[in-house]
């Protein structure tokens, strides 16, 4: 292959473990990508060419002497720009950390050096990941390896667009709202909200302590499975964290679905959306059934609420978590952000509780419906990646403001804290990426690896690099 | 149905203040705000008597 960056994680630990392919090469070749294409894509707030080099020498010595450490030794992963690293800048995306170095590294970034990837950088987000768009005022926005006037979505930007144009392997984002799938959607890759719990969150800057999740970010549903199977785990360091037994999250990945039960929810979903996705959309479950699914239409109890019901919860804690910032260093704020943490400060907590109420009604409704179902399936964004700077986008004849646009279809499964897959399922006509996205009952994120894995097989949309 | 939680931020001045709201950024969140508190208010369709309020939500039911 002329271009090693093009490879997938799973093709390239293949090599690497046979020797055939060196760590240094391989991190040369993204960091080569990086110097190609980053003035285009802004991607990266930082990029580690020194450490990644090194830690590929170090990794390729390690490998000639038999001590391979499994699928993600000598690969390059990204990191978005709120994981704590230590001795390396942590900015959140904001002003305020522009100096911030931690010295301690986040659960996961240990987990992840531990298995023998190589950190190649920091990447771009939408400012403390409160943002749909990935367009930060401090830093610049993250743009479309897709179309590079379009925005990557939100708000894991960087982490989307680095992955998708072959600067890394895979990366790391945060899902509080949809920030994992959102851009994965928009930037045509495979994004992973894993279990509210399933892993660690010490050492990730919060946004909302309820409903934050971390989780991969890959082109192939197999290497997201690989990245997960490194990070997930219990930890003592975050009260929140699942004491819930581990599974291999790629042992069950080539399984036949035949027979599976899909429900497919229409009301709300469908609501607002633009008539290429609902086609697409469409066209995905048709895949399903020919894979021997049953797909059949539901009707989720109270969905219409869950807007109000994240809403609230997600901007009065992320209030709470930055209320000295909004108190003492406000002008130093993008005014979208501070616009909604101020909204957050001023929620009365009477609306606070009435929302988490719901929230627990909610999570019923849907617990009901796995009764019946395996998964449930809907579209992720209800378009595909607006231009940038553009407020809102025509939606079969109707002006929608982008920013809750964006975020409609992914919030309600940050409220079960369910795991979430995003997975491409084709372009607009104007060659914009679309994703579905699939939903488990709790810690079965390897049945939903095993059903997206089979979907992407029979699909034609798999670890595609646009040209930059 | 009436509402004790009823958002009057104008009787509240100094608490604004201390947020760094002016007059002007109160025209851009007063809509915001008054649009999220009767979306708000709509949950009580849905919510009865016997839910927790403690509750967050039920999670490892497996």
């Amino acid at each position: 292959m002329d271009n090693l960056y093009e490879l997938s994680i799973s093709e390239a630990s293949i090599l690497l473990g046979k020797k055939e392919l060196s760590p240094v090469d391989l991190v040369a070749s993204h960091l080569l990508r990086i110097d190609e294409t980053d003035n285009h894509l802004n991607s990266f707030m930082t990029v580690l060419s020194d450490k990644a080099q090194k830690n590929a020498l170090q990794a390729e010595k390690e490998i000639l002497s038999g001590q391979w450490k499994g699928n993600l030794h000598g690969i390059p992963i990204g990191l978005k720009d709120l994981y704590y690293t230590k001795g390396i800048a942590t900015t959140v995306g904001s002003k305020i950390y522009k100096d911030f170095i931690p010295d301690f590294n986040a659960t996961v970034v240990d987990k992840l050096t531990e298995a023998g990837a190589i950190i190649i950088g920091k990447l771009q987000m939408h400012e403390f990941a409160l943002g749909t768009t990935s367009q930060n005022p401090h830093y610049g926005p993250a743009r479309n390896p897709w179309n590079t006037e379009c925005v990557t979505g939100g708000s894991s930007g960087g982490s989307a667009s680095s992955v998708s144009a072959g600067q890394c392997m895979g990366s790391l984002g945060s899902d509080t709202g949809g920030s994992i799938r959102i851009p994965s959607a928009l930037c045509g890759i495979v994004g992973m909200k894993p279990t509210f719990g399933r892993v660690s969150r010490y050492g990730v800057f919060p946004l909302s302590s309820s409903l934050d999740t971390v989780g991969p970010m890959t082109r192939t549903v197999k290497d997201n499975a690989i990245m997960l199977n490194a990070i997930a785990g219990h930890d003592i360091n975050d009260s929140f964290s699942a004491e819930h037994s581990l599974s291999d999250y790629t042992s069950d990945i080539e399984k036949d679905i035949s027979g599976i039960k899909i429900g497919n929810p229409q009301t709300y979903f469908y609501d607002v959306i633009d008539k290429e996705v609902v086609c697409l959309m469409e066209k995905a479950s048709e895949h399903f059934m020919n894979l021997g699914a049953k797909v059949e239409p539901v009707e989720v109890p109270i969905l219409e609420h869950t807007l109000a019901i994240s809403g609230t919860i997600l901007l009065t804690e992320a209030a709470e978590i930055h209320s000295e910032n909004i108190r003492t260093k406000a002008e130093l704020i993008g005014n979208d952000v501070k616009s909604r943490l101020q909204q957050g400060a001023l929620t009365l907590g009477v609306d606070y509780v009435k929302s988490q109420r719901a929230r627990t009604i909610y999570n019923q409704k849907i617990d009901d419906l796995f009764k019946t179902y395996d998964i449930l399936i809907s579209p992720t964004v209800a378009t595909g990646a607006p231009p940038l700077n553009d407020t809102s986008v025509d939606i079969n004849g109707v002006q929608e403001l982008i920013a809750p646009l964006l975020a409609r279809l992914t919030r309600p499964q940050n409220i079960t804290g369910l795991p979430t897959i995003s997975l491409p399922i084709g372009f607009t006509s104007k060659g914009l990426p679309v994703a579905m996205q699939l939903t488990a009952p709790a810690f079965q994120e390897a049945r939903l690896y095993n059903i997206a894995n089979q979907y992407e097989k029979i699909s034609t949309f798999k670890n595609i690099i646009p040209s930059i | 149905m009436s509402h004790d939680n009823e958002l009057k931020p104008d009787t509240h001045p100094e608490y604004i203040s201390k947020l760094s709201i002016d007059a002007e950024q109160w025209a851009i969140l007063e809509p915001l705000i008054k649009s999220a508190s009767n979306s708000v208010k709509m949950l009580d369709q849905v919510l009865t008597v016997e839910t927790e309020s403690s509750a967050i939500f039920v999670l490892g039911r497996v």
